[in-house]
């Protein structure tokens, strides 16, 4: 799981290397370790770990700013997690698992620029095609959700 | 079952609390920005095929996609160019651009809450890059660099609170001080109210060091922000891409260059 959360996370980087300026990647790492929380049955207490140094080596490498993605991958961990386990279980359906991903990676963009402000319009642009990103990759999380039968194993809450 | 569950939430608060300390104690701080820099260079190796990558789209767009307007466009810039050497020249004798004068460097880091006062280059000191030296944007000054170490430097902004440039209107050589407000915006101050200094006239450099020469475009002047004690500010308007920056140029004075 931290081998694949790494990976997740320098494919992340790469990708933002590639496209700085044109584009701002959505966090698929955060996306990968709340699907994972979600859907596996590794402890939560390891996924915020995970969620946390991977938000904390974000910082380091893009942000400027340490405890900003950190703080905010864990909120939006823990908010994906709990949501999940508001629903009953036959309500767990792929388009809610969605839903509820592209939330926690809302609130990461809402976070940040509570924190940060708004510096100029155009990043503004940026962060909103950013999250029009995260809905794609949302419907692909729910998809493979829903390829795999919608099985859960997280604790229940 | 509530024994994990009890335990996430312990980790869940301490992981919250340590974000939190961590982001109430280390904005702007030095360590950061040591930290920072340090995972640039460490992850340098491993981002080199995207960098690599990034290179070659790049060329490829430039040649295939946008080939025309940007031969019009080049045609444009390499007249403002000759335009702006001939206005370097006549303002200051002993300034000589040549055609190693102008470094380009990409803004590796532009922290949003620093947004208006600096940023970081992937240009430093083995490029020829010094503290102090100018930095330009589409031909106009938009800060000085700062803080140099071998392969990165800092640059402050003019827009920032920490930045004055003595200033020359060209046309009516009234000499003023071209400040910053943190918020993006540039002020020329202390020009004498009886002045028949106007909104459109060409804002430069006055004479500062060698690193900073007479002459560098700022930009034109605006509208009156205010009169006080027989001095009016003016608003600055410059044509540099201060929201828009990818690239910047620095301005490496003869001799200046290793």
């Amino acid at each position: 799981m931290i081998i694949n959360s790494l990976l997740m996370w320098f494919l992340q980087d790469l990708l933002q290397v590639f496209l700085r300026g044109w584009m701002l990647i959505p966090d698929f790492m955060l996306m990968f370790v709340c699907y994972k929380s979600i859907t596996s049955n590794y402890g939560l207490s390891r996924m915020i770990w995970i969620a946390f140094v991977g938000g904390l080596c974000w910082d380091l490498r893009w942000a400027g700013i340490l405890g900003l993605n950190a703080l905010a991958y864990t909120v939006a961990l823990i908010l994906s997690f709990w949501f999940w386990n508001l629903m009953p279980k036959n309500g767990r359906t792929p388009v809610i698992l969605a839903a509820v991903m592209l939330m926690g990676h809302l609130t990461v963009a809402v976070f940040r620029l509570i924190i940060l402000g708004i510096p100029s319009h155009y990043l503004l642009y940026q962060v909103a095609l950013q999250q029009s990103y995260a809905v794609v990759l949302s419907i692909i999380f729910g998809f493979v959700f829903y390829k795999r039968g919608n099985k859960s194993n997280a604790p229940q809450a | 079952m509530f024994r994990q569950l009890n335990f996430a939430i312990v980790h869940g608060t301490i992981a919250l609390l340590l974000g939190v300390t961590l982001l109430l104690s280390s904005a702007n701080t030095n360590l950061t920005q040591r930290l920072s820099d340090f995972s640039e260079r460490a992850l340098r190796l491993p981002e080199f095929p995207a960098f690599t990558a990034r290179r070659i789209v790049a060329k490829a767009v430039f040649w295939f996609d946008q080939g025309l307007n940007l031969k019009e466009e080049l045609e444009v810039l390499r007249d403002e160019n000759v335009k702006l050497k001939v206005l370097l020249a006549a303002r200051q004798g002993d300034v000589k651009l040549g055609e190693s004068d102008m470094l380009t460097a990409e803004i590796t880091l532009r922290r949003p809450e620093d947004w208006w006062e600096k940023f970081r280059i992937n240009k430093g000191s083995k490029e020829g890059i010094r503290p102090g030296f100018a930095v330009l944007n589409n031909g106009f000054l938009v800060g000085r660099v700062y803080k140099v170490s071998a392969h990165q430097a800092w640059v402050r902004l003019l827009t920032g609170l920490e930045m004055m440039v003595p200033a020359v209107v060209s046309e009516t050589r009234d000499l003023g001080v071209v400040a910053g407000d943190g918020k993006g915006s540039l002020r020329l101050l202390y020009i004498p109210s009886e002045s028949p200094v106007a909104s459109g006239m060409n804002i430069e450099t006055a004479l500062v060091n060698e690193y900073l020469p007479a002459g560098l475009p700022i930009g034109t002047v605006g509208g009156v922000l205010e009169e006080k004690d027989g001095y009016s500010v003016f608003v600055v308007k410059s044509k540099a891409q201060l929201s828009r920056m990818y690239q910047v140029q620095i301005y490496i004075p003869s001799g200046g260059e290793k």
